[in-house]
């Protein structure tokens, strides 16, 4: 599998969603990239694909921590009521700019999170991502 | 009610009589009926009966008769036969012949009786056989009578016999069928009978029943009747009492006309003559009753006003009320003015009666005049008392009008009553300012309650300059539409007032007098009541008997039973002028008891004074001294004590038993003399034994010395030696008396435990530990010196009252002690414990107990010693360091905090920057991409300098705690805000109201308060609803320790119960709308504690947020 076909990005820092959505267009990582400034919206969002067949649900979500509102925890708690057959097919990432042991060690221990990213998101984690989570599937 | 029943009860009764004669009626008819028809009907089977009995038996006796005549014929024809003589056959013939004929006879009889069918057969048959027999018997005496007696007899024997037997058995059938249908009918009546008897039980039950119905029916009329009897009762003695009132008001009213005081009459119209008259009119006109009856009205006028009388007569209507006023005549011809009313009274027959009441109005007039007289009069006499009289008015509007004051006005106010008519306040201007309110209450007081007014009050007067003392007193009466009147006297009572004040100020010097005596003082009246008492009485009685004592109490119940026994009879004596002392007690407690009579100045007796002294101690010294003579004796032996005297004029000296024995020498032997005793004194010690003997003398005292003796075997003796100078008349010394102890052994034992005492004594001085040793109820024996320092207690305070250390432990402290330590010390463990103790000048100290268990021989535990050593500095560096140590700690997290949102902060715009570089086309600079990525570059770098500098003013804020702290007007603030905000606050229409009246400043650092109040407000601003105005509601107040800021909008809110422990967090936020960076709260937070405050918020979503911050506030 070389393209990926919708990715989600959820972070109130538009200046990081531009700099994902560039750099996920330059590496054809995936065909759609879709960003959400608050996690309420991203939510409703994945409920309403849920509702659709689960035809719209993202292949990937970077997720951050810190934001207003809804935090990035507060998202998973909700991210694991969804279908488990819609969120099997779904590779969460935790991308926060947070260079903390601690929050490392949460993202860690939550099951739905696959792997802690410190930003900026580079052509690298991609490639990581690729090799380790979705080539092997 | 009444009248109905009136008529109603007579139809009623008729009705009800109807239905008893109709019930009784039918009763009677149908036992009648029933009695007669029973009559009838038994007389009706009786008489049949009886019939047919007898006419059977007539119908039997005809058979016999026929059987008779049978049984003759039968026998006559046997006797034809047989006999010979036809003389005798044809008297036979003769005869049967004859028999035949009656019994024929009596056939046709009974033929005509029997009416049965079968028994009419029977007869036909049997006359019919008789009548061939007859012709048989013809032809057998034919027979005979031819004497053919053996045809003959053949003949009877063959045809005569047997038919004789077959009539003979014809005629029994006969009777027997007679017989037995007399037998039937008799039972045929017996059966009507019984049949009646049947019938008879009906009648019988149903005449039961109509007699039980009767009965009911009657019952039921008595009741009623009964009723009806209750109610006729009643309305008879209604009755009886309307006609009795009808007969009494008659007598009333005749009374009334009769004893009315007032003269009245009744006169004909027509004839104007009287017609009755009453004992009023008999009175006031003199005639008697009969003389007035002969009278006309005209006589009782004098004869000058007949004229007019007539004439008015004539003029008026007779049927008229009339009232008029003229004058009347009495017998003696005297004249007066009377008033005259009339009335007509309803006529009867020819005449026209009329009521006419007189009312002698002549001494009302004259009580007039005499009034009007005795008011002057009274007037004068007011004018003359000394003081003024005064008639004072006064409304419910508080106005008021003298309506009378006498002249004595002049001299008590130096103001004339007409002026006091003009002008009622003027009175006020003389009265003593103090004064004049009092009296206004008073007045007031009086008016309200209609009470007496009483009040004293002073006047100045001008030409004495000296106030002087008036009394008002006053009677109230409550006039028509709320005047209130009072009558009263205003009297000078300045000599009463200044003797009162004498009186007061001698009592009270009597008072202090008494109460400055030792003795206890009562004075008691001749019922041995209280009447005064001084302060030692009170204070003994409150003392002993744990009473108060009151003037009125007997004396009695203060006193037991013996004494008061003693007491009642020595108070008679004193009553009498005695004056009584004696003493009173037992064991310790003795008083010394004195009645005197207090004398009149008549010398009569007024009351007796009863004072008590308490003699307890001269007594007990007395009884000491007493016993101290008796023991002395044995006591110098005891104690090798020996008295001497020395007598200086004649220079001798003489010794007692024990003195030898101390000096070791004989009595025999050995003559003491001033000079040989001194040489027993080894040198050295002379002097000081000397000045001892002349320091006595010197100061007439008794004087002590201690010294040494050198015995004759060269041992040496330590005395006690007690010199008593004695001087006579002149004042010269004359003689010393003293006393000599052999202390030897007692000094040893002294000095060694005097050495041992003060190496301990040293030891425990020189250890900074508090030495202590407490009994087992910690009551302190012995406290080390140390305890002053470490208490500001002496030991000789502590020591006084040994359980008093305890109450100077905190509450919780002393629990620990003696709930814990102490019964483990009880049980025989060492213990130690960390206690505090409140010092002398309220200081506390920390203590370190060391307490041990001191266990006598039993076993048990007797007393506890230990130490308290100071552990206050180091137990307050402990706290000190405990502090710190937390807020270290505290500002430790506080740090990490900051470090992790501060890194994570600055980190995110430095990690964009990064990944915006690395999407950058350096290749193709011209790439569309780029000036994108320039714009982002450029928004994360600022926005890294914006983070950049909140980080430095967070920084700053905390530098400026060290500013001058100064007193912040809140006002002042709110203003300067709400300039700077100006523009945002109307383009808002926001609604604002502040308070801060109760706290309107806090001692603080100005910029910090500055800050939080923007910070709130803004945030008010920026999280407004967008579906109200804003409101917003400052206000501060103040609760114990803080002041507080409370800031209130009705904006956005936050959702506690998701958020509460971020609210104030640094970079947090709770709406994305509005621009924020989550500094604001965090800043209020930051400043708020170090101003060492704090912050609450209560918030609801969609309703409103307030936040408190609370500053510090030390009284």
């Amino acid at each position: 599998m070389n393209t990926l076909k919708r990715v989600v990005l959820i972070d109130d820092d538009e200046v990081n969603n531009f700099v994902c959505e560039s750099i996920i267009r330059n590496e054809n990582f995936a065909e759609e990239v879709l960003s959400f400034q608050s996690a309420e919206e991203a939510l409703s969002f994945l409920k309403s694909s849920v509702s659709q067949d689960g035809e719209n649900f993202p292949d990937l979500i970077f997720l951050d921590i810190n934001m207003p509102g809804m935090d990035g925890w507060n998202f998973i708690e909700e991210y694991r009521s969804l279908p488990e057959h819609v969120t099997q097919r779904c590779n969460l990432f935790m991308l926060s700019s947070a260079v903390d042991r601690k929050d490392i060690m949460c993202a860690r221990s939550h099951e739905e999170v696959k792997e802690f990213f410190s930003k900026p998101l580079s052509p690298e984690i991609l490639d990581f991502i690729k090799e380790e989570f979705l080539l092997r599937v | 009610m009444l009248k109905k029943n009136k008529f109603s009860l007579p139809t009623h009764n008729s009705r009800t009589i109807k239905y008893v004669l109709l019930a009784f009626s039918g009763l009677l008819v149908t036992l009648v009926t029933i009695i007669s028809l029973t009559f009838f009907e038994a007389r009706k089977i009786q008489v049949n009966h009886q019939a047919y009995v007898s006419d059977a038996l007539r119908k039997l006796d005809l058979i016999d008769a026929l059987h008779d005549n049978e049984g003759s014929i039968h026998r006559a024809i046997l006797l034809h036969l047989t006999s010979s003589s036809p003389q005798e056959k044809t008297e036979y013939e003769h005869e049967i012949s004859a028999t035949q004929r009656q019994s024929s006879r009596l056939m046709q009889q009974l033929r005509q009786m029997v009416t049965d069918s079968s028994r009419l057969q029977i007869l036909d048959r049997f006359e019919s056989e008789s009548a061939a027999h007859d012709t048989l018997i013809t032809h057998l005496l034919e027979l005979s009578s031819e004497s053919r007696v053996e045809e003959a007899l053949e003949f009877n024997r063959l045809v005569i016999t047997p038919e004789y037997q077959m009539h003979r058995g014809q005629l029994k059938a006969l009777s027997e069928g007679i017989r037995s249908s007399a037998r039937e009918n008799g039972d045929e009546s017996v059966d009507a009978v019984s049949r009646f008897v049947r019938n008879h039980t009906l009648l019988l039950i149903i005449t039961f029943i109509v007699a039980a119905m009767t009965v009911l029916l009657v019952r039921n009329i008595i009741r009623r009747l009964r009723q009806d009897n209750l109610m006729l009762n009643a309305e008879i003695e209604e009755r009886q009492q309307l006609q009795k009132a009808l007969f009494e008001s008659q007598t009333q009213y005749k009374m009334l006309f009769e004893h009315n005081p007032l003269p009245m009459w009744v006169y004909d119209q027509d004839t104007l003559l009287f017609l009755e008259v009453n004992e009023a009119a008999f009175r006031e006109y003199g005639y008697t009753k009969e003389e007035f009856l002969q009278l006309s009205i005209l006589d009782i006028h004098p004869e000058e006003d007949l004229h007019a009388l007539t004439r008015s007569i004539n003029s008026h209507d007779q049927m008229q009320t009339r009232a008029t006023r003229i004058r009347h005549k009495r017998k003696d011809g005297s004249v007066f003015e009377v008033e005259v009313k009339s009335d007509v009274l309803p006529g009867f027959g020819e005449s026209h009666p009329r009521l006419v009441v007189a009312v002698n109005v002549h001494e009302r007039q004259q009580a007039l005049q005499q009034l009007q007289r005795s008011e002057k009069q009274l007037l004068e006499i007011s004018s003359s008392i000394p003081g003024a009289v005064f008639q004072i008015q006064m409304g419910a509007d508080g106005a008021y009008t003298f309506t009378f004051i006498s002249e004595g006005i002049r001299d008590l106010f130096h103001i004339t009553p007409s002026e006091v008519y003009d002008k009622p306040s003027s009175l006020y201007r003389h009265i003593h300012r103090h004064d004049a309110l009092r009296v206004q209450q008073a007045i007031y007081a009086s008016y309200n309650s209609l009470s007496p007014l009483v009040v004293e009050f002073r006047i100045m007067q001008p030409q004495t300059r000296r106030w002087k003392w008036v009394k008002a007193h006053g009677l109230p009466t409550l006039k028509s539409n709320g005047y209130v009147l009072w009558n009263g006297t205003m009297i000078d009572i300045t000599e009463q007032e200044y003797a009162r004040e004498q009186l007061i100020t001698s009592e009270a010097n009597l008072r202090a007098l008494l109460d400055s005596s030792p003795q206890a003082i009562y004075l008691l009246d001749e019922a041995l009541n209280i009447m005064l008492y001084n302060a030692v009485a009170k204070q003994d009685v409150l003392n002993l008997l744990l009473k108060d004592i009151q003037t009125g109490q007997s004396i009695l119940e203060f006193v037991d039973k013996d004494m008061a026994n003693r007491l009642v009879e020595n108070h008679l004596k004193t009553l009498q002028g005695e004056t009584i002392i004696y003493e009173e007690g037992s064991g310790e407690y003795w008083h010394e008891i004195a009645l005197r009579p207090v004398l009149g100045p008549d010398d009569s007796v007024l009351a007796v004074s009863l004072s008590i002294l308490n003699i307890s101690e001269r007594k007990l010294a007395l009884e000491t001294i007493r016993r101290n003579e008796e023991q002395l004796a044995r006591a110098q032996h005891l104690a090798q004590l020996g008295n001497w005297e020395l007598d200086l004029v004649q220079e001798t000296i003489t010794w007692s038993d024990s003195v030898y024995e101390i000096y070791d020498v004989s009595r025999h032997t050995f003559r003491p003399t001033p000079h040989n005793s001194t040489l027993f004194i080894p040198e050295e010690e002379r002097d000081l034994v000397r000045q001892a003997f002349d320091e006595s003398a010197r100061h007439n005292r008794i004087a002590s010395v201690e010294h040494r003796i050198v015995l004759e075997n060269g041992s040496t003796r330590m005395v006690h030696e007690i010199v008593e100078p004695e001087y006579d008349a002149d004042g010269r010394l004359i003689r010393f008396h003293g006393s000599v102890q052999d202390i030897t052994e007692r000094k040893n034992t002294e000095q060694e435990v005097l050495r041992a005492k003060n190496l301990l004594q040293s030891t425990l001085e020189n250890i900074p530990e508090v030495i202590f040793s407490a009994n087992t109820d910690l009551s302190l024996v012995y406290v080390s010196p140390q305890c002053r320092e470490l208490t500001g207690w002496t030991e000789e305070e502590l020591l006084s009252i040994p359980d008093r250390w305890v109450c100077f432990l905190p509450e919780e402290d002393r629990e620990l002690l003696t709930e814990q330590v102490i019964p483990k010390v009880l049980a025989g463990e060492r213990q130690h414990c960390e206690i505090r103790m409140r010092t002398r000048d309220n200081q506390q100290k920390w203590l370190m107990l060391r307490i041990s268990p001191m266990v006598n021989e039993q076993g048990e535990v007797y007393r506890m010693d230990g130490s308290a050593s100071d552990m206050t500095q180091y137990k307050e560096a402990e706290v000190k360091r405990n502090e710190l140590t937390d807020q270290l700690l505290k500002q430790n997290q506080n740090l990490q905090q900051f470090a992790y949102i501060v890194s994570h902060n600055l980190r995110a715009p430095i990690a964009n920057i990064l990944g915006l570089t690395t999407i950058y086309d350096k290749h193709k600079p011209e790439s569309p991409m780029n000036p994108r990525i320039i714009d982002n570059l450029f928004k994360s770098a600022r926005l890294l300098d914006t983070t950049i500098r909140d980080l430095n003013d967070i920084l700053t804020i905390r530098s400026e705690l060290n500013k001058v702290r100064e007193e912040v007007k809140f006002s002042k603030v709110f203003e300067e805000i709400q300039e700077s905000l100006s523009n945002e606050l109307e383009e808002e229409y926001a609604e604002i109201a502040y308070d801060f009246e109760e706290a309107p400043t806090v001692v603080a650092v100005r910029s910090y308060v500055h800050s939080i109040m923007l910070n709130l407000v803004t945030n008010a601003l920026k999280y407004k609803s967008p579906d109200r105005k804003l409101k917003l509601q400052l206000k501060t107040y103040i609760i114990p320790n803080y002041i507080c800021l409370s800031v209130t909008d009705n904006g956005l809110g936050i959702n506690l119960s998701k958020e509460k422990g971020k609210v104030f967090g640094l970079y947090k936020r709770f709406h994305t709308h509005t621009e924020g960076r989550g500094l604001g709260l965090h800043l209020v937070k930051t400043q708020a504690e170090l101003l060492g405050g704090k912050v609450e918020v209560d918030s609801q979503v969609n309703v409103g947020s307030t936040f408190n911050i609370y500053f510090r506030y030390n009284v």
